[in-house]
C-alpha cells in the first residue's frame, strides 16, 4: 500500500485538480431541488417551517416550555439538524449513487462526499436570510454575534466532511450502511439540543451529552445565532480535535478501500 | 508515454453483488470471534448466504484473472486500437490506463493528460437543459467554464441541435443525446485519449464529422487509444493494434496483419461453436464394433471423446427393418431426418425417406441415464441380398444435409438369425472417407 502521506498529497492534489467540477455538481444538485415547481426553493422551507410550528406547539402548550422565542430556537436548530442528517444519509449512498461518474467518467469517489457536504451548508447558508427575517417577525433582532458562523460554517463543514468521507466509502462497500445511517441519524436527533435547550437538563446528562460532536455542533450554532454570545472556547476546542480524529479515521478507510472502490459499485 | 510492466488484474466475484452486506460482514465476524473465544463451535466455517455455497455446487473460481502480465509501451503519437472478442479484457486494459481500475501487480507509468471518453453523456443529468449539461459535462471532462463559453457555439453547432438546447435531455432521442455527448467530448485537449466504442454515433453526415475531428487529433500528434471491433477502422485508420484474448496479448503489430489474425481466429471459434451445436463432426466415419448382431447395444466409436459420446446404436430384434437409438446430445440435428438408401456404388438412390426422432426410454438401455431418441425405420425386407450404402441426414436449416450416419449395409441369407428377425441381413460397417 502507498505510504500514508503520500496517498494523501496523491488524493489532495487530484480533488484541488477537480475543484471546479465539485463545485459545479454541488450547484447542479442545488438546483435540482429547486427545479421542478416555481415554488421550488419555497419548499425546502416548508419541511423545518412545519417542523418549527409543530415543535413549537407540542413544546410550549403540552409541556409548558417556557423560554422565550422558542419558535425562534427551534428554527434554528432544525436548520442546522437538516444541513448535519442531510450530510449523513446523502453521505452513505452519495458513491453508490454516482457510479456511471466514477467508472465511465473517471471521477475520482472522494469528490462524492465533498460534494454533499458542500452542497447541504449552501443549502443551509440559503435558508439563513429566512431565519433571520422570522427571528425579527418574531421581535428577536439578529445580533453581531450571528457573524461567528464565518467560521463556525467552515469547522461544521470540515467535521461532517471528516465522518463523511469514511461513510460514503464503507457505503460503496456495504450496501446496509445507508440505512443504518438513516437510523442512527433519527435517534441522534433526540440527543441534540434541538427541540430544547441543553440548559434544562440535569448537569451531569449535559456533560454526557456534550461529548458527541454533533451536539456541540448545534450548541455552538445556538450560541452564535439565537443566544448571541461568543462560542465556548472549550467545546470549539473539542470539536476541533474530533475533527482531526475522524479524519484520520477516515483518510485510513479511504486509503484502505480506494483502489477497490470502482470494480464494485 | 505509457508504460505498462508486467500488469495482473483480477477481480472476486464474490463482491461484485449487490447483496454483500455489513449484516453479512458482521456475522460473520462475530461468528469467528465466538468461535474463536471457545463460546460456540463451528463445524464449518460460516458462509455467505448462498454465494458460497454456490460456488461450492459449481465449483468455479471466484477469482478471475482478467488481464495476465501484461507489458507494453505506447509512445507519443500512437494511434492503438485494442481488439478482441467480449470479455477479453481490453475495457479493463482502457480502466487501469484511465485510473479508474487499479492493478493488483505491476508497474504503470503514465506520462500526460489523459481524457477517457469510456461512455459518452455520463455526466448528463436527465432534468437539465442541453445547455446546461454541456456546461456540467463539459468540466466533469476537465474543460474550464470559459473555455465551454467560447466554444458553446461551436459545440452546439457540431451536434446540430440547436433548437432544443433549453429543453431537458430527458426528452431528447437517444441519437440527439449522443451527438450532443460527443460535440462535447471532442472539445477535450488531452495527450492521451481514450475512446471505447464510442464511434458509431449518429447518422452517415455526424460519422463524417466525427471522424474528421478524431484525424485532427492524430495529426496533433496525440496518443489515441481505441478499444472497438469495427475492423475496418482499425485498418484504415490505427497505427498499431493489440490483440488481447483472454487477458493475454497474443498480437502486437501493424493493422493489416493483426485483424487478419483476430478475424482467423473468430472464424475458427465461430466454427467450433457451430460444431459444439451438433456434435456430429467426425474426422472419419465412426466405427461399429465388428461383426454387429442384431439385438446388440454398441457403443460407435470414435477417434476424439467428443466423438464417442455423440451415439449409440442398436439394432433392434422386435421390430422388421433397422431401429436405431442416439444419445440425448445430438439433438441438435433435429427431429426429421432423411433416410436414405442408395447402391452400393452410391450412384443410384434406391429409395428415400423422411424419418422422425422420437424420445424414448430404451429398456436395453435402463442402466444408463440418459434419454434416448429413436428413429424408426422403414422397413427392408424386401430388398435383394444386396450390399447397399445407407444415410442418415440432418434436415435443420444450420445443419442442412450434414450426413449423421454412413453405413455399408449387407443383406445375404443366414440361417441361425432367420428365426430371430423378419429380414435375413447382418449390417457391417466399414471405414469411409473424411468427411
Amino acid at each position: 500500500m502507498t505510504p500514508l502521506f503520500e496517498f494523501n498529497r496523491k488524493l489532495f492534489g487530484s480533488l484541488y485538480q477537480r475543484r471546479r467540477i465539485i463545485w459545479a455538481l454541488a450547484i447542479r444538485e442545488l438546483k435540482v431541488r429547486y427545479k421542478g415547481s416555481l415554488l421550488g426553493f419555497f419548499w425546502t422551507f416548508m419541511n423545518p417551517l412545519i417542523l418549527m410550528v409543530i415543535y413549537s406547539v407540542v413544546f410550549t402548550s403540552i409541556f409548558k416550555t417556557n423560554i422565550s422565542h422558542y419558535e425562534v430556537y427551534v428554527f434554528s436548530g432544525i436548520l442546522m439538524w437538516n444541513a448535519i442528517s442531510g450530510c449523513l444519509n446523502d453521505g452513505a449512498a452519495c458513491i453508490v449513487q454516482n457510479t456511471a461518474l466514477i467508472t465511465k467518467a473517471a471521477l475520482p469517489p472522494e469528490i462524492f462526499p465533498i460534494k454533499v457536504v458542500l452542497t447541504h451548508f449552501l443549502n443551509y447558508l440559503l435558508t439563513l436570510p429566512l431565519l433571520f427575517g422570522f427571528s425579527l417577525l418574531r421581535g428577536l433582532s439578529p445580533t453581531f454575534y450571528s457573524l461567528q458562523l464565518f467560521f463556525l460554517i467552515p469547522i461544521a463543514m470540515f467535521f461532517m466532511l471528516s465522518i463523511v468521507l469514511g461513510i460514503s466509502v464503507l457505503g460503496a462497500f456495504y450496501r446496509d450502511i445507508q440505512y443504518l445511517v438513516n437510523t442512527l441519524s433519527f435517534a441522534l436527533f433526540f440527543t441534540i439540543p434541538v427541540t430544547y435547550p441543553i440548559s434544562i437538563l440535569p448537569e451531569k446528562l449535559q456533560k454526557v451529552l456534550m461529548l458527541s460532536p454533533l451536539t456541540q455542533l448545534i450548541q455552538m450554532n445556538a450560541e452564535a445565532v439565537f443566544f448571541g454570545k461568543i462560542i465556548n472556547t472549550g467545546i470549539l476546542i473539542a470539536t476541533l480535535c474530533m475533527t482531526v480524529i475522524f479524519i484520520i479515521i477516515s483518510l485510513m478507510i479511504v486509503r484502505k478501500f480506494h483502489t477497490r472502490i470502482a470494480e464494485r459499485i | 508515454m505509457i508504460n505498462l510492466e508486467r500488469i495482473n488484474k483480477s477481480f472476486d466475484l464474490r463482491y461484485q453483488r449487490d447483496d454483500f452486506t455489513l449484516k453479512e460482514a458482521f456475522v460473520r465476524f462475530l461468528s469467528y470471534s465466538l468461535h474463536w473465544l471457545k463460546f460456540i463451535d463451528l463445524r464449518e466455517p460460516p458462509q455467505y448466504e448462498n454465494f458460497d455455497q454456490k460456488l461450492e455446487q459449481e465449483s468455479f473460481s471466484p477469482i478471475i484473472n482478467v488481464l495476465k502480465n501484461i507489458s507494453l509501451t505506447i509512445d507519443r503519437g500512437e494511434t492503438v486500437a485494442i481488439i478482441g472478442r467480449n470479455g477479453c479484457g481490453k475495457s479493463t486494459l482502457l480502466k487501469l490506463i484511465a485510473g479508474i481500475y487499479f492493478q493488483d501487480s505491476g508497474k504503470m507509468e503514465i506520462d500526460g493528460r489523459i481524457s477517457p471518453l469510456i461512455e459518452l453523456g455520463a455526466g448528463f443529468h436527465p432534468e437539465f437543459s442541453g445547455r446546461e449539461n454541456v456546461f456540467v459535462n463539459g468540466q466533469i471532462l476537465g474543460l474550464s467554464k470559459a473555455y465551454l463559453k467560447k466554444r458553446y457555439e461551436e459545440i452546439v453547432e457540431f451536434a446540430g441541435i440547436e433548437q432544443f438546447m433549453d429543453s431537458p435531455v430527458r426528452v431528447y432521442s437517444s441519437g440527439m443525446y449522443m451527438r450532443l455527448a460527443f460535440s462535447v467530448a471532442v472539445n477535450v485537449d488531452p495527450d492521451i485519449l481514450l475512446i471505447d466504442e464510442i464511434l458509431g454515433v449518429g447518422d452517415s453526415d455526424f460519422q463524417h464529422k466525427c471522424q474528421k475531428k478524431l484525424d485532427e487529433f492524430k495529426s496533433e500528434k496525440k496518443t489515441i487509444i481505441l478499444v472497438t471491433h469495427d475492423l475496418d477502422k482499425v485498418r484504415s485508420w490505427a497505427t498499431r493494434v493489440i490483440y488481447l484474448k483472454s487477458g493475454e496479448i497474443v498480437f502486437d503489430g501493424p493493422p493489416a496483419e493483426a485483424t487478419k489474425i483476430y478475424q482467423k481466429d473468430v472464424d475458427s471459434e465461430r466454427q467450433k461453436d457451430d460444431l459444439s451445436d451438433t456434435q456430429i463432426f467426425f474426422s472419419s466415419y465412426p466405427e461399429l464394433e465388428s461383426s454387429v448382431k442384431w439385438g446388440k447395444v454398441c457403443q460407435v466409436e470414435g477417434q476424439t471423446s467428443e466423438e464417442k459420446m455423440c451415439k449409440i446404436l442398436e439394432l433392434n430384434p422386435e421390430y422388421p427393418g433397422l431401429h436405431m437409438v442416439f444419445d440425448h446430445r445430438i439433438i441438435s440435428i433435429g427431429e426429421n431426418l432423411i433416410f436414405r438408401l442408395l447402391n452400393k456404388e452410391e450412384t443410384i438412390t434406391l429409395f428415400e425417406k423422411n424419418v422422425t426422432l422420437r424420445v424414448s426410454s430404451y429398456e436395453s438401455l435402463s442402466n444408463s441415464e440418459n434419454e434416448f431418441y429413436k428413429l424408426d425405420c422403414p422397413d427392408l425386407s424386401n430388398l435383394a441380398q444386396e450390399e447397399y450404402h445407407l444415410l442418415v441426414i440432418s434436415q435443420t436449416t444450420h445443419h442442412q444435409g450434414i450426413i449423421i450416419l454412413k453405413f455399408n449395409l449387407i443383406i445375404h441369407q443366414d440361417e441361425n438369425q432367420r428365426g430371430l428377425i423378419n429380414l435375413p441381413f447382418k449390417i457391417g460397417v466399414q471405414n469411409d472417407s473424411p468427411v
